[in-house]
């Protein structure tokens, strides 16, 4: 697994290749994206006006993409995310605004937030990819669904790299998994191998 | 090619009728579907022109001859029509059969009705379970005893074009014998003033591809065609044409709108034509996206000249017949596609009179009688979900 780059985020912490690189000061989600976001990725205003979950995933992907060096044509990248609760967080904001019968205002910019595969169109939008790009809705991260999905495009030659992962946020939870695979390293990488590395991801954050 | 996908169906129900033959008459006439509205309460009653089906719900239960009750709503009557016309008696006794539908509104129609209800009042609840996606694909699945594969997708504006292509996918992999694809919208509250609050509506008939276009009207409908593999084909089977190829491709520009130089639109038809292995050269129409939105028709527009350059076949859009019937209309436009090379036409782009300043062509006027093999048919969703597919006759 040494060749997949991959990070995780969770419980105020960031983890690069395993690696802990930023620990967030404030256990607040929206404050700690935010220490993310600052922590030397470039600038992309679209950033504030995403909502929670989107801005999991995308800083998740600025973390994983910089410094990556990859001869790959922009429109040859996809991503295939997972997740597990959708858009739980933006669609009580929304309903919320639809219930309130005196101050009654359901807001576009919310509801263009209202649907998970939102999160991998800011990611193509932000970088230009154009391959395939979808988002599964699981009970929890399934790793052999995710590679037989990323597998079977790289066997028809659908694709030349891809990103993958489990990016998932609720009122008072948050976690992304996100890596990068490509035509070279599909064939090593075994899904209970990606598995385990999620849960020892996973585990790390939590002691962190 | 290996292994041809062939479409043995077709059934379509629309504000130009309510099946096939009436939906060819009306566009070998020159008729539009465009109205008033009239079977549902809206303050724009009279202001913003819908291509409605002026049939009553329980009209329509008895087209089907079915007994009408609140299990069904108006999307899922609407697509046992078409769907029954596409799967006729030749699709009975497949071995594995299936069915794609698409829709955006689903049973928004009635569950808007209800809404306040639902909060206070268990006994509207029901209606909860006809509002998803689903519902009217499982109907129809009822209905014609299809159960074998049932699906829904709800890509926007490219929907039923996606569920063609999903159908023709799992053909070509040996998933299924023979299926029912297609997509289904009616008209809505929802959809009216959703799209009413974009400012993309115009108050008077759709001018695609004119330069004075000022939006679309809404419409609603419902279309299927079923597949078959060639090497699956009964003697029983009528083969109007095929599935010669199909690209899907994005924008990556915007959540909501298209790019203004149709980079996903640009993609999509350079991949359909590549995969059908033709030059494009012989396609000879191009049946349009074209919904007379600003945004949509230049990108399209300019994708269309840069895929074509300086040979664009004839373009035209059938949006001014029937208006945008949004999920449906990938599949509405398949329909027309396959008319298309069977009759030898190519449909006027109606209410067309100015020339586009972008744009070197300008759409089909008048109804053209000529020989046709290969349509292109595309159909663009918000944010740049863009699919074409062509068709071809032999």
């Amino acid at each position: 697994m040494s060749t997949l780059k991959h990070v995780y985020l969770s419980n105020s912490s960031l983890f690069v290749n395993n690696k802990l690189v930023l620990r967030g000061e404030n256990p607040i989600f929206a404050k700690f994206l935010k220490e993310v976001y600052l922590y030397n990725l470039s600038r992309y205003p679209k950033f504030y006006k995403m909502d929670a979950l989107s801005k999991l995933a995308f800083v998740a992907s600025e973390v994983l993409l910089k410094d990556y060096k990859h001869k790959h044509q922009a429109e040859e990248v996809g991503i295939i995310l997972q997740n597990k609760s959708s858009t739980i967080i933006v669609d009580k904001k929304h309903q919320a605004s639809i219930s309130n019968r005196e101050e009654y205002f359901p807001s576009p910019a919310n509801f263009v937030y209202t649907l998970p595969n939102v999160m991998t169109g800011e990611i193509c939008i932000r970088n230009g990819f154009k391959g395939e790009n979808a988002v599964f809705i699981v009970p929890g991260f399934d790793a052999a669904f995710l590679m037989n999905y990323l597998q079977i495009l790289f066997d028809n030659d659908k694709t030349k790299m891809m990103l993958g992962g489990f990016v998932d946020a609720g009122e008072d939870y948050y976690e992304a998994f996100m890596f990068i695979i490509d035509e070279q390293n599909y064939k090593e990488i075994q899904a209970d191998q990606l598995y385990n590395l999620y849960k020892e991801l996973k585990e790390n954050a939590e002691t962190s | 090619m290996g292994n041809r996908i062939a479409i043995t169906g077709l059934g379509i129900v629309s504000a130009l009728g309510m099946n096939v033959s009436e939906n060819l008459d009306s566009l070998k006439k020159g008729i539009s579907g465009i109205s008033s509205l009239a079977l549902l309460d809206s303050v724009y009653k009279n202001i913003l022109p819908v291509g409605e089906i002026k049939k009553t719900d329980k009209q329509l239960a008895d087209i089907l001859q079915i007994t009408y009750s609140e299990e069904y709503t108006r999307t899922a009557l609407l697509a046992m029509i078409a769907a029954k016309e596409a799967w006729g008696v030749s699709g009975n006794n497949t071995d594995r059969s299936g069915i794609i539908s698409a829709t955006t509104v689903a049973g928004m129609r009635t569950s808007e009705q209800h809404y306040v209800d639902f909060l206070q009042h268990k006994d509207k609840s029901h209606f909860v379970e006809t509002h998803d996606a689903g519902d009217s694909t499982e109907k129809v699945a009822d209905y014609l005893g299809i159960n074998d594969f049932v699906t829904t997708i709800s890509t926007a504006c490219s929907s039923s074009a996606n569920s063609i292509m999903l159908g023709a996918r799992l053909l070509k992999a040996n998933k299924l014998d023979r299926v029912l694809v297609g997509g289904v919208d009616a008209l809505s509250l929802f959809t009216i003033n959703g799209f009413n609050t974009l400012m993309i509506l115009d108050k008077e008939p759709c001018r695609s591809f004119d330069d004075d276009r000022a939006g679309l009207n809404l419409g609603e409908a419902a279309a299927f065609l079923q597949l078959v593999p060639e090497d699956k084909l009964r003697k029983t089977d009528h083969v109007y044409g095929y599935i010669a190829a199909y690209a899907n491709a994005n924008d990556a520009y915007h959540q909501t709108a298209s790019s203004p130089e149709g980079v996903g639109a640009t993609l999509a038809m350079q991949k359909a034509i590549d995969l059908a292995g033709i030059e494009k050269s012989e396609v000879d129409y191009i049946n349009a996206h074209g919904t007379a939105t600003h945004n949509n028709d230049l990108s399209e527009g300019l994708s269309i000249m840069k895929v074509f350059g300086d040979e664009i076949p004839a373009v035209s859009s059938t949006k001014p017949f029937t208006g945008h019937t949004l999920a449906a209309a990938g599949a509405v436009e398949a329909v027309f596609s396959v008319l298309s090379l069977q009759k030898g036409l190519i449909y006027p782009n109606l209410n067309f009179s100015n020339q586009m300043k972008e744009l070197s062509f300008s759409p089909v006027v008048k109804l053209l009688q000529t020989n046709v093999k290969y349509v292109l048919s595309n159909s663009f969703g918000f944010g740049g979900n863009n699919s074409s597919i062509i068709y071809s006759g032999d």
